[in-house]
């Protein structure tokens, strides 16, 4: 991907925003069909490391006005490989009934894997919060102890969780609380900062 | 106003207090060494005046070697050249040839053989002390050789008690008499002295490192989640300001000059007046009852990160001091109102005696409740005494400066120097400039006018010459690391194999172990890193093992590394690794783990294979397979040393 289209891509979610605050019909983008993963857009090895620079802009689209006024997002959803060597990336709709919702359902997402090409690194992650507060994403998880994973698994799933959240503009800094307490790792390999920062 | 808060917060106080007293009769006895606690099967308990304590103690706190012949029905506690042979249920005892009678023999109870702490422990070159008030048994271990002859200390009045009270050894207790009435200053309240001197210097010539490691990997890990008695407390403390010290003395320069009057090295930086703040805090939170919550863990922690990243500017440092200071009402000082109700009152800062690895800060007046932390780059400790002011005499020898300085110093002590830190609230300001880096641990003891401390703890005997190896068993205790196919903790797999490796490698005389762990329990990853750098170790190795459940399939053994220094003994041992394991290669990794991006020395990390695959987990819980793959670590060890 060039530059020139994640400006592109910025732009048209920078309008959609707009008119979604206006409660508008949708406009430029069609709106996401089909819910599920779109193999097309998948990436091989380390996309992030061509991304780093430019934070990817999310997709909103809006459903035509129905009676919950569900909120769709195209969103990017990371896993580790089948060998657990790398990450990968995946795309995704989901839809949540307000924004605020949106970065809990993206971690959900991380606790499933969408293909068998793929491993879901937080598998044994429950997410119980995720509410933005000062451009900062508070995290309360538990992890089964059938979800502790290996050194190389620790630092994927911490990539995995940096990535898939920090393809949110406003998201500056997240805490991740394993079961309301600041710990020092998460599976004792890795140093967890409070928080970790963009 | 003031009066009503001070009449509340003193209701409130003896509400808190009052149970605390009442259950602090019934409470099991606690053990220490040197200032941490060590937790045995079974809690210590008092027969016929004497106190036993678990055989484990006794084996790993005190670095001896126990064995149990069941014929004889007789332990037998080796160390360097001193073997003490007990016999369950009788009286006698041998310390070498010479027979000693017992007052009380040596029992076993719930499946726990216990041992006489006061004999064995002397008889080992450990002092022993009986603390009647938080009935604790405090056990004293010297790690350097000839360091500490004891003459300069003396018993402080409450070490009677069950202890004392049989006076099992009888050689010990003369010879620190005969050493007492030569010490020129004795110090009451220092630790008990030391074993007879020249017993002292035989056990010492023979203690391993692997010892001191030992009993302070496992007097370290006591401490956590456990109720934290006094005695551990302000240590706590220390190692939390030590963490933040980076980040504290880095802010020193941002923060430099808007605060205190520069009186060299002594206070400097705002950021400085955060740490205390942020003790202030913890300590409010941790003190009633002495106990130490989670909470109170929690709080400091969050002070002291806040203290640590707050961004030196002054908003966040008038920030913090406030935080302190409400904190310090809380606390139950009633700070203000003892202040204004008699002003002169305040507990008066006499001076400093240092004695061997004993540190007193004399008062007068009370005692004021001290703030601790220590700084590096040069290693300091500095005492804060808040609510206390100086010693007239003390505060006409001040230079213009305000920094005042005295003749006191030990093998540790390379100079103290005192200050007038703040005038309002007024706080005295010790800093202790260190000649060895080394713990420092308050010793709580009710000795009137007496803040009583030790160096020590987890410091390490200075390198003889030979190469020091840090073995570190990943995970354990609250921590089970990854789980099997079959549902078994990583941590299960890890211990025993790293146990090998170190068994393997204490046969080669050449070399010197020192353990991050040697049972079930969680050394932070913090604390593995700072075993292994202040013992200078030349090698650092964390075993491990893998897992990801969601893909059983996947197998293989990894090496990780992170500093370039590591590259070549990842490389090397990756390759004796994978010929021991015969699992597929998943070659060596550079990456940042916390324990082998902190070692300052060549690191590596062993995902020896995968615990989620059921063939490899079958191999990796065999004893043969652990056999081979100890072997083969142990022999890239060596090969990296050059030695075979």
């Amino acid at each position: 991907m060039t530059a020139k289209m994640w400006k592109r891509a910025a732009l048209a979610a920078a309008v959609l925003a707009v008119l979604a605050g206006c409660g508008q019909k949708p406009a430029a983008n069609p709106p996401t069909e089909s819910p599920g993963t779109n193999p097309g857009v998948s990436q091989g090895a380390n996309p992030g490391a061509e991304q780093g620079a430019n934070p990817p802009a999310v997709n909103e689209s809006q459903k035509p006005a129905n009676e919950q006024e569900k909120k769709e997002y195209t969103v990017k959803l990371y896993y580790a490989d089948a060998q657990i060597e790398k990450l990968v990336e995946r795309e995704k709709s989901v839809s949540v009934e307000q924004e605020s919702d949106k970065y809990l359902a993206v971690l959900k997402e991380l606790a499933t894997s969408p293909d068998s090409q793929t491993i879901a690194l937080c598998k044994g992650f429950t997410f119980h919060s995720a509410a933005l507060k000062d451009k900062q994403l508070n995290v309360d998880l538990s992890i089964s102890p059938e979800g502790r994973l290996g050194s190389g698994g620790e630092q994927l799933v911490l990539d995995a969780i940096k990535r898939t959240l920090f393809q949110f503009d406003e998201i500056e800094s997240f805490d991740l609380l394993v079961d309301g307490q600041q710990v020092e790792s998460l599976m004792g390999h890795m140093d967890l900062p409070h928080p970790i920062k963009r | 106003m003031k009066k009503i808060t001070v009449w509340l917060v003193l209701l409130l106080s003896s509400i808190l207090l009052l149970p605390a007293l009442v259950s602090a009769a019934e409470a099991p006895i606690q053990l220490f060494m040197n200032g941490k606690p060590l937790v045995g099967e079974v809690p210590p308990r008092i027969v016929n005046g004497n106190t036993l304590v678990p055989i484990r103690i006794i084996a790993e706190s005190l670095g001896s070697e126990v064995s149990w012949e069941p014929k004889e029905r007789k332990v037998t506690i080796e160390k360097g050249k001193t073997s003490i042979q007990l016999f369950i249920d009788k009286t006698k005892a041998l310390v070498g040839s010479q027979a000693y009678e017992l007052e009380t023999a040596p029992m076993i109870a719930e499946g726990n053989t216990l041992l006489p702490v006061r004999f064995v422990s002397e008889q080992l070159g450990v002092d022993v002390k009986w603390d009647e008030i938080t009935r604790s048994v405090f056990l004293y271990q010297n790690e350097e050789a000839n360091q500490g002859d004891g003459s300069e200390t003396v018993d402080s009045p409450q070490s009677e008690g069950p202890v004392k009270a049989g006076d099992e050894a009888p050689a010990g207790g003369d010879e620190a008499q005969a050493n007492n009435a030569k010490a020129p200053e004795p110090i009451a309240g220092c630790p008990a002295p030391r074993a007879p001197a020249a017993k002292q210097a035989e056990t010492a010539g023979e203690q391993q490192p692997t010892d001191a490691a030992e009993a302070n990997a496992a007097s370290g890990r006591a401490a956590e989640g456990k109720e934290q008695p006094a005695g551990g407390k302000s240590d706590r403390t220390s190692d939390k300001a030590e963490n933040r010290t980076d980040a504290a003395s880095e802010k020193k320069k941002e923060a430099a000059g808007t605060n205190k009057p520069d009186s060299e090295g002594i206070v400097k930086t705002s950021s400085l007046q955060r740490e205390s703040s942020a003790d202030q805090q913890q300590e409010g939170q941790s003190s009633a009852g002495g106990k130490k919550t989670e909470a109170a863990d929690a709080a400091g922690k969050e002070a002291g990160k806040s203290a640590g990243q707050s961004s030196g500017t002054e908003i966040a440092g008038d920030k913090q001091d406030s935080r302190g200071e409400a904190a310090n009402t809380l606390n139950g000082e009633a700070a203000s109102g003892a202040q204004t109700d008699k002003a002169a009152a305040l507990p008066v800062f006499k001076g400093v005696k240092v004695a061997g690895e004993c540190l007193v800060v004399m008062t007068d007046g009370g005692e004021p409740e001290p703030k601790v932390f220590s700084l590096s780059g040069p290693d300091r400790i500095v005492i804060d005494l808040p609510q206390a002011v100086l010693d007239p005499e003390l505060d006409a020898r001040v230079n213009p400066q305000g920094e005042g300085q005295l003749a006191e110093n030990s093998d540790y002590v390379a100079s103290i120097r005192y200050s007038l830190f703040s005038k309002e609230p007024s706080t005295v300001r010790i800093v202790i400039d260190l000649a060895k880096k080394a713990k420092f641990t308050r010793v709580e003891e009710s000795v009137p006018n007496q803040l009583t401390f030790v160096f020590g703890g987890r410091s390490f005997p200075a390198k003889s010459g030979k190469p020091r190896i840090v073995l570190d068993a990943g995970h354990g205790g609250k921590d089970p690391g990854t789980t099997s196919a079959s549902g078994r903790h990583e941590k299960d797999f890890v211990l025993p194999l790293t146990l090998k490796v170190s068994e393997l490698l204490k046969q080669d005389p050449r070399l010197e172990i020192v353990l991050t762990r040697s049972d079930d329990t969680y050394p932070e990853l913090s604390e593995r890193v700072e075993i292994a750098n202040l013992a200078q170790a030349d090698l650092f190795v964390s075993i491990h093992g893998n897992s990801v459940l969601d893909n059983p399939s996947i197998r293989g053994t990894e090496t990780y590394y992170w500093t370039d220094q590591s590259r070549e003994f990842a490389e090397l041992m990756h390759r004796h690794l994978l010929a021991a394991t015969g699992f597929p290669d998943r070659k060596v990794k550079k990456n940042n783990f916390y324990v082998i991006r902190n070692t300052e020395m060549p690191s590596v990390l062993l995902e020896i294979g995968f615990l989620s695959n059921p063939t490899e987990e079958a191999l990796m819980y065999s004893e043969a397979f652990q056999d081979k793959v100890a072997a083969s670590i142990a022999a890239a060890i060596k090969e990296q040393l050059n030695l075979d």
